[in-house]
């Protein structure tokens, strides 16, 4: 569990495959509740093995291509958004996909990180609502297939920080951040 | 009180900045003309004058020396104990992150910094040996190849927190964007480090702390790590997350640690445990934002028998606690500081006892070894000192200085032309609000900074001058458009506003733009109902004929054929000598960060008239510029993803010559990257960025600016058939004439018989005055007023 009070929100904001649409259609999407949650025991206890280097011309065994776009809230000061984008694996045995994400170094093997619910197969991105400012998370993405959960490599993004301070104003009194 | 003689040097150093240029005849003459302070600081020290500061220093045993470390700006140092600052030309960098001064030689300093956009860059370590007046980069301060997790970091290094060895000062040890930085002969030579060793591992690592016995300390990226043997072995920590972080360390026991990551404070009391330390999130942030949260620590006098000693936490404000170490001090135990908000917090001391928010760091009285007050204090609106010095200055009271650094980095600058030699100056800041002056044309300037914080556009007529403010809470509109008397006195918040939002955010051409007399031109963005107090979801160009109308209407040109208004980011409008009107707007980012930029063109003030796009030969628009009274003429930047090129227009966009020559001096003959790879386009925004940062026209003469991030300022004196470098990116402490970073602003006033002026507006250097004395190859010669004409060609 994060000791931290703050909780990630994550944004299933585009269940797109398209990949075209990756990574921006997020930030502009409506943003939805999320079912980020901390791992549990289970998760903890799942057996994950790495991608495979596919061969020329095979299909991917995991997501590959991991992304990360940060970007300050333009109406919102001092919030961000994250939009996490890939590659699915492919193949008709991939049954599912998670995102994992972490604030600790080596958070994926002693812990803690959080996880979203299973995406579909053809999920190709979220978004990570009001990360923690100047964090670097890690972040990687699970396939599950036949044999078990293909983990993705593991990236990082930096959450990105928005300063903003609030004005006073005779007669319209400061804002509230 | 803490006042203290000024001594000659620093006053000399702080005068206004009157800089004659070097070569044999003297072609520009630059001014200073920032503000040395704000005159809002007595009623909102929110407004302010001296840019962001980020690390400070102070000499040991003697308070009165000390240097602060500018974002954007460079490097600063007192001799008066913080009334008066000036500016180390010799430290090159700009961009900066720490600064510190040897215990033991007080001429002996370093700096950390920022990538300076050289291809032999000079940034991250710099090393000074006479207290801050020349400084070397040595050559051994850059990492091995393939060390680096990103390789980028081996030429375009970026560093941050610096420590010295407590009990031997040749011993030096700095964080880097690429692991750890070492030095054994006082910054003579360094070899690097990464405590998560690797292939191309070697990743950012925010602070240090250097004890005795070989005991270091590191944060970042890869958490907390501990070293017992200089750094040869390392082991991990549990607890802390990766990023960006600050340390300190408890005065009393050297296995307590504490460090603020991300937006959360946390404490170890088992620092120097063989399993590696705990972290623990101990205490609350009360006024979370994350910029640069730092902790720090003060030792105390006893307290009945409690050994006790201060916390200092910093985020938005300033908060310190008293903490106790145990009568039989030993790893673990209870938290030091209490969990929770339990002691509470002491403060805020910001914005309510005279300092301005988003703290940065805090000194302490180095002439005392227990109770040292805190003397001065670094945020976003440059640096305060404590005029406390009683037993009370540990609940400070801070006061700006008399002379601020001049680190200001202006979001947007306007003039207004007047007839006669005095002129209206606007400019709104990062972080210290906005400034008007109704007299830019005299030696030292009157500003009056009538609001704090972030200002992103300003534009004006002779009636008055507008700009908008971020960023208001409360759930009504977060940024917000005030209508002023000249000078920016007496704002008042329009009383209506077209559909859409106003875009709160940096991007360096304006929002809003005069057309003529009381005209003016708005754009808005597409936003979310309610977001940001936003009235209505589509944005668009708006015009009104008569801002002080009441209320205003605003009248959106070409709704139907309108440019994407969801990425709208600026306007830039031209009126023929007929009067009409020629509208452009840019869409996408406006900063020069992207290669998708695009612009488009209307013509008249019709409603139902027609936009068109208009192209470049290569790439997305970067800078932009339209000649005032004639529309058909452009100046721009074009960027590709790798590289790209200036580029001029003689028909309205329809066609462009490629100006090669002003590319070649932007990438100063292959001493400036065109396009960089990590480049800070903001604060820790490393994406890299393009040279071009400005193009203009002077309305009244053949005239045309151009500036570049990091390679100059560039003149043409006849139409961009020549150009000429006329400010020193390379050796400005040696030559006299100033580096002028990311300038982003021009405005000329050139009156006939008299000299031609351009006021420019840097990121990082605020507001410069450059008289155009220049000696041309054409024979254009100081006061010769017939080789220029107010005739447009």
């Amino acid at each position: 569990m994060f000791r931290n009070t703050q909780t990630i929100g994550l944004v299933l904001a585009a269940m797109l495959a398209s990949s075209g649409l990756a990574g921006t259609a997020l930030a502009q999407g409506p943003r939805a509740a999320t079912d980020f949650r901390p791992a549990t025991a289970e998760d903890l206890a799942r057996t994950i093995v790495p991608g495979e280097t596919p061969a020329p011309g095979a299909g991917l065994s995991s997501a590959a291509g991991l992304r990360a776009a940060g970007r300050c809230d333009q109406e919102t000061p001092r919030a961000s958004i994250v939009s996490l984008a890939w590659t699915p694996a492919n193949g008709e045995a991939v049954s599912g996909q998670r995102v994992e994400i972490s604030k600790f170094h080596e958070g994926f093997e002693r812990g803690p990180f959080e996880t979203t619910g299973t995406l579909s197969p053809q999920t190709a991105t979220v978004a990570v609502n009001a990360p923690e400012p100047g964090i670097r998370y890690y972040w990687r993405v699970l396939t599950a297939r036949g044999d078990g959960w293909r983990a993705s490599t593991v990236e990082r993004f930096e959450a990105p920080v928005c300063p903003s301070d609030p004005p006073r104003v005779p007669g319209l009194g400061q804002g509230g951040r | 009180m803490r006042h203290r003689v000024p001594s000659s040097t620093l006053l000399a150093l702080a005068l206004l900045a009157v800089i004659l240029a070097a070569p044999a005849s003297a072609q520009f003459t630059f001014v200073d003309v920032n503000p040395n302070q704000s005159d809002t600081d007595a009623s909102d020290p929110d407004g302010a004058s001296g840019g962001r500061v980020n690390g400070l220093a102070i000499e040991a045993g003697n308070s009165s020396v000390m240097y602060a470390a500018s974002e954007w700006g460079g490097l600063y140092k007192t001799t008066d104990a913080g009334l008066t600052w000036g500016r180390l030309d010799g430290h090159l960098p700009v961009a900066m992150w720490d600064v510190e001064v040897d215990p033991g030689t007080p001429s002996r300093v370093y700096a950390s910094s920022f990538y300076d956009g050289k291809a032999a860059s000079v940034s991250g370590i710099n090393v000074s040996n006479d207290a801050g007046t020349t400084w070397t980069h040595p050559a051994s301060a850059k990492p091995p190849v393939g060390f680096c997790q990103n390789a980028a970091d081996e030429v375009e290094l970026t560093a941050f927190g610096i420590s010295i060895h407590p009990a031997n000062n040749a011993i030096v040890y700095i964080g880097t964007s690429c692991g750890l930085a070492k030095s054994t002969d006082s910054g003579l030579t360094w070899s690097y480090i990464d405590p998560t060793p690797g292939t191309g591992t070697a990743s950012r690592i925010w602070d240090v702390i250097a004890l005795p016995g070989g005991i270091v300390h590191v944060c970042g990226d890869d958490g907390h790590l501990r070293s017992n043997n200089g750094g040869a072995t390392w082991v991990a920590s549990t607890g802390l997350p990766s990023g960006r972080c600050s340390l300190a360390i408890s005065p009393d026991e050297s296995y307590v640690l504490f460090a603020a990551v991300g937006t959360s404070i946390y404490e170890t009391d088992n620092g120097n445990a063989v399993a590696g330390a705990t972290w623990t999130s101990t205490r609350q942030n009360l006024s979370p934002q994350g910029r640069i949260p730092f902790v720090e620590t003060n030792q105390r006098s006893n307290v009945a028998a409690d050994n006790v000693f201060d916390l200092w936490f910093g985020d938005v404000s300033l908060y310190r606690v008293s903490c106790t170490t145990p009568a039989a001090p030993a790893p673990g135990g209870s938290p030091r500081c209490g969990t929770g908000n339990i002691p509470p917090w002491l403060g805020p001391f910001t914005r309510t006892t005279g300092a301005h928010d988003d703290t940065g760091a805090l000194l302490f009285d180095s002439e005392a070894a227990i109770d040292a007050c805190p003397v001065l204090l670094s945020s976003d609106g440059g640096v305060f000192y404590n005029t406390d010095t009683t037993p009370d200055c540990h609940n400070p009271n801070w006061e700006q200085p008399n002379v601020t650094p001049h680190g200001l980095w202006p979001f947007t600058m306007s003039g207004v032309d007047r007839a006669g030699v005095s002129e209206d100056l606007y400019f709104g800041n990062q972080d210290n609000g906005l400034y008007g002056t109704i007299d830019i044309s005299s030696l030292a300037p009157t500003w009056h900074n009538e609001i704090c914080c972030d200002g992103f556009d300003t534009a004006g007529d002779t009636n008055g001058g507008l700009f908008t403010v971020c960023c208001f809470g409360g759930g009504g509109r977060s940024a917000r458009l005030f209508r002023t008397q000249p000078g920016f006195v007496s704002a008042v918040e329009i009383t209506a506003y077209p559909a859409g939002g106003l875009l709160p955010t940096f991007h360096f051409p304006e929002s809003i733009v005069n057309v003529t007399g009381p005209s003016y031109v708005l754009i808005t963005r597409n936003c979310t109902p309610g977001a940001g107090g936003c009235p209505a979801a589509d944005g668009g160009v708006f015009l009104t004929t008569n801002i002080d109308a009441a209320p205003p209407v605003w009248t959106e040109l070409g709704n139907a054929t309108e440019p994407p208004s969801n990425l709208l980011c600026g306007v830039y409008v031209s009126v023929n000598a007929g009067g009409t009107p020629t509208f452009f707007a840019q869409t996408g980012s406006c900063n020069s960060t992207s290669t998708a930029d695009r612009l488009f063109r209307f013509t008249g003030t019709n409603p139902a008239g027609l936009w068109t796009e208009v192209f470049l030969p290569s790439g997305g628009f970067g800078v932009v510029a339209v000649h005032p009274s004639d529309p058909n003429r452009l100046l721009a930047s074009g960027l590709t993803t790798a590289g790209g090129g200036m580029f001029a227009s003689s028909d309205g966009g329809a066609t462009w010559t490629a100006l090669t020559v002003l590319d070649a001096l932007m990438d100063g003959g292959g001493d400036f990257p065109f396009k960089n790879l990590r480049g800070p386009v903001f604060f820790t925004g490393f994406s890299g960025y393009w040279q071009p940062s400005m193009v203009a026209f002077d309305p009244n003469s053949n005239f045309e600016i151009a500036g570049a991030a990091d390679a100059g300022i560039f003149l043409s004196a006849d139409s961009g058939t020549t150009w000429s470098l006329i400010s020193d990116p390379r050796t400005s402490d040696v030559s006299g004439t100033p580096h002028l970073p990311r300038p982003h602003f021009a405005y000329f006033d050139t009156e006939p018989g008299t000299t031609p002026v351009v006021y420019v507006g840097t990121q990082g250097r605020g507001i410069w005055r450059i008289r155009l004395e220049a000696i041309f190859a054409d024979g254009f010669e100081t006061g010769d007023t017939s080789r220029w004409s107010n005739t447009v060609p």
